[in-house]
């Protein structure tokens, strides 16, 4: 789709290129008028390109620099959209990979020595506080556990909506409903992968916010897919005061900062008596 | 040094010959001191490789191991390894063997992940550590050596009854829709008549009991209020 455009694009610039040469003045047309002195020295064509069509009404035939010219310029455009692409793609990846390694990193230095020191403590019956060591070490633990969830790895495949629906499981328990719509219809292997990272972690951190400062008991996702948009709605029920107390600032930044990034845009809404909203939206295709 | 000294009883297990892969010294150590004295053979590993290669050799001396208790996430190492992490061991000895018994003793704690483990590997039980994950661990392999089928932790037991998420279809929330904008229930099977959808009195009746138990509510209107809290209609 992308690359269907960007040829598109490209053509038209061409063709509107070649359309507008007519409007030069005459006198400027007339050291091009001569057939022979483009075809004579086509090493120094002086980037008097001629895309017009100018030539052919003048001397009734395509000239050869010109088709040469056309498919140079044309070749270079599609090779700076390509790295242009590319480039932004890997940009795109790169905070995702980011957030890969100091999940990786974290659950293999920083939690495994935690557990050591949690074991070794558990071991020492010379100690004493140990209660309130460990209960510093489980708090710790709690938080490196916060950290590496946040940064975890996205099956962007094929699971991308079981993943997504237990994501959304794992913050939900008895006392707080979490009411979903069918994810699983969407048609999630036409949307890039970078975009679904996106959601996914905008989404988690609307659920992590959720749990630490909300007092709902009741919250609803709903994802839907218009044409170029996929469409998500998170609402609640939580208390307005328990909101306006804690909910972080710099968490909805960064979130905001996040969908940007994407060509997405969200809002948030507070309605007056109870419940908490959050709309935001990512396009399917974007440039 | 027993750590769970009131708990380490010698029990009758069927168990003769068990593997641990962990990378952690401690955790090995613990755990062959809890087990040692109900389990004859116990044979730890701190690499994956080391672990597979362990239990090919048992496999080719007819002496197969019983129980397999790993981690997931395994330091990387100098020296160049095939298997780098737990996932990929298990994996592979499930091929291998597919009648060993599998628990995963990991501080993971997505569901994610996790159910992978269950759906995909056939895993036996996992166990997540933490404060007294020692006896959460002494308790699954006593239910695994009991019990060939799958058993869970019992945060994944409460979270495997998806008591939490509701999921709804289309004709649950326009059913919802139109009993919140104050349509009876024969009227809205009209409704749903005029837009195609051709549906019963009883499966209606029976859809909204489900949607009921599914909110705890008690009755329709307590159904509607609370679906207009949680802003779906």
């Amino acid at each position: 789709m992308k690359y269907i455009a960007a040829i598109l694009l490209a053509a038209v610039l061409l063709f509107t290129s070649a359309s507008t040469e007519i409007t030069i003045p005459q006198d400027t047309v007339s050291t091009n008028m001569n057939p022979n002195i483009a075809t004579d020295n086509p090493g120094s064509p002086a980037f008097n390109f001629k895309f017009g069509f100018l030539d052919d009404e003048a001397t009734g035939e395509y000239s050869l620099q010109d088709i040469r010219g056309r498919i140079f310029l044309f070749l270079i455009l599609m090779i700076f959209l390509y790295l242009y692409t590319d480039f932004h793609m890997k940009k795109k990846m790169e905070s995702y990979y980011t957030e890969l390694r100091i999940s990786d990193t974290i659950h293999e230095k920083g939690q495994f020595t935690l557990q050591s020191l949690h074991e070794w403590i558990e071991r020492s019956p010379e100690l004493t506080n140990k209660e309130k060591c460990l209960k510093a070490i489980e708090e710790l633990q709690q938080t490196y556990r916060e950290i590496s969830t946040a940064n975890i790895g996205i099956d962007t495949g094929q699971n991308f909506a079981v993943q997504l629906i237990e994501t959304i499981e794992y913050f939900s328990n008895t006392d707080r409903k979490i009411v979903i719509n069918s994810i699983e219809l969407i048609d999630w292997d036409k949307i890039s992968v970078y975009k679904k990272v996106a959601l996914y972690r905008v989404l988690q951190e609307l659920l992590v916010n959720m749990k630490k400062h909300s007092d709902c008991t009741i919250a609803n996702i709903s994802i839907t897919k218009s044409w170029n948009r996929v469409n998500v709605r998170y609402s609640d029920n939580g208390s307005k005061k328990a909101i306006d107390q804690k909910t972080p600032k710099k968490g909805m930044q960064l979130m905001e900062k996040r969908l940007r990034s994407v060509g997405g845009r969200i809002t948030f809404d507070t309605n007056k008596n109870a419940g908490f909203s959050a709309n935001f939206f990512i396009p399917i295709y974007s440039f | 040094m027993l750590i769970f000294s009131s708990q380490s009883i010698h029990f009758n297990t069927m168990f003769q010959k068990i593997l641990i892969a962990d990378d952690h010294d401690t955790v090995n150590r613990a755990l062959e001191e809890m087990l040692e004295i109900s389990i004859p053979v116990i044979n730890r590993s701190q690499y994956c490789d080391d672990a597979l290669l362990k239990i090919k050799s048992a496999i080719a001396d007819r002496d197969k191991f019983d129980l397999l208790i790993t981690d997931l996430v395994f330091k990387p190492d100098t020296r160049k390894e095939n298997l780098k992490n737990g996932w990929e061991l298990i994996a592979t000895v499930r091929k291998l063997q597919p009648d060993l018994r599998i628990i995963v003793y990991s501080i993971e704690d997505q569901l994610y992940p996790i159910r992978k483990l269950y759906r995909e590997d056939k895993i036996n039980a996992y166990v997540i550590k933490g404060r007294d994950s020692m006896q959460q661990l002494w308790r699954a392999i006593k239910k695994v050596d009991s019990s060939p089928d799958s058993i869970r932790n019992e945060v994944l037991e409460k979270a495997s009854r998806q008591q939490g998420v509701v999921q709804l279809d289309d004709i649950d929330l326009t059913l919802l829709k139109l009993l919140g904008s104050g349509l009876t229930i024969k009227e809205i099977i009209e409704v749903l008549a005029k837009e195609g959808i051709s549906i019963s009195l009883s499966s209606i009746n029976k859809k909204l009991n489900t949607l009921r138990v599914q909110f705890d509510a008690k009755t329709n209107t307590h159904l509607i209020i609370m679906a207009k809290e949680a802003g779906i209609i």
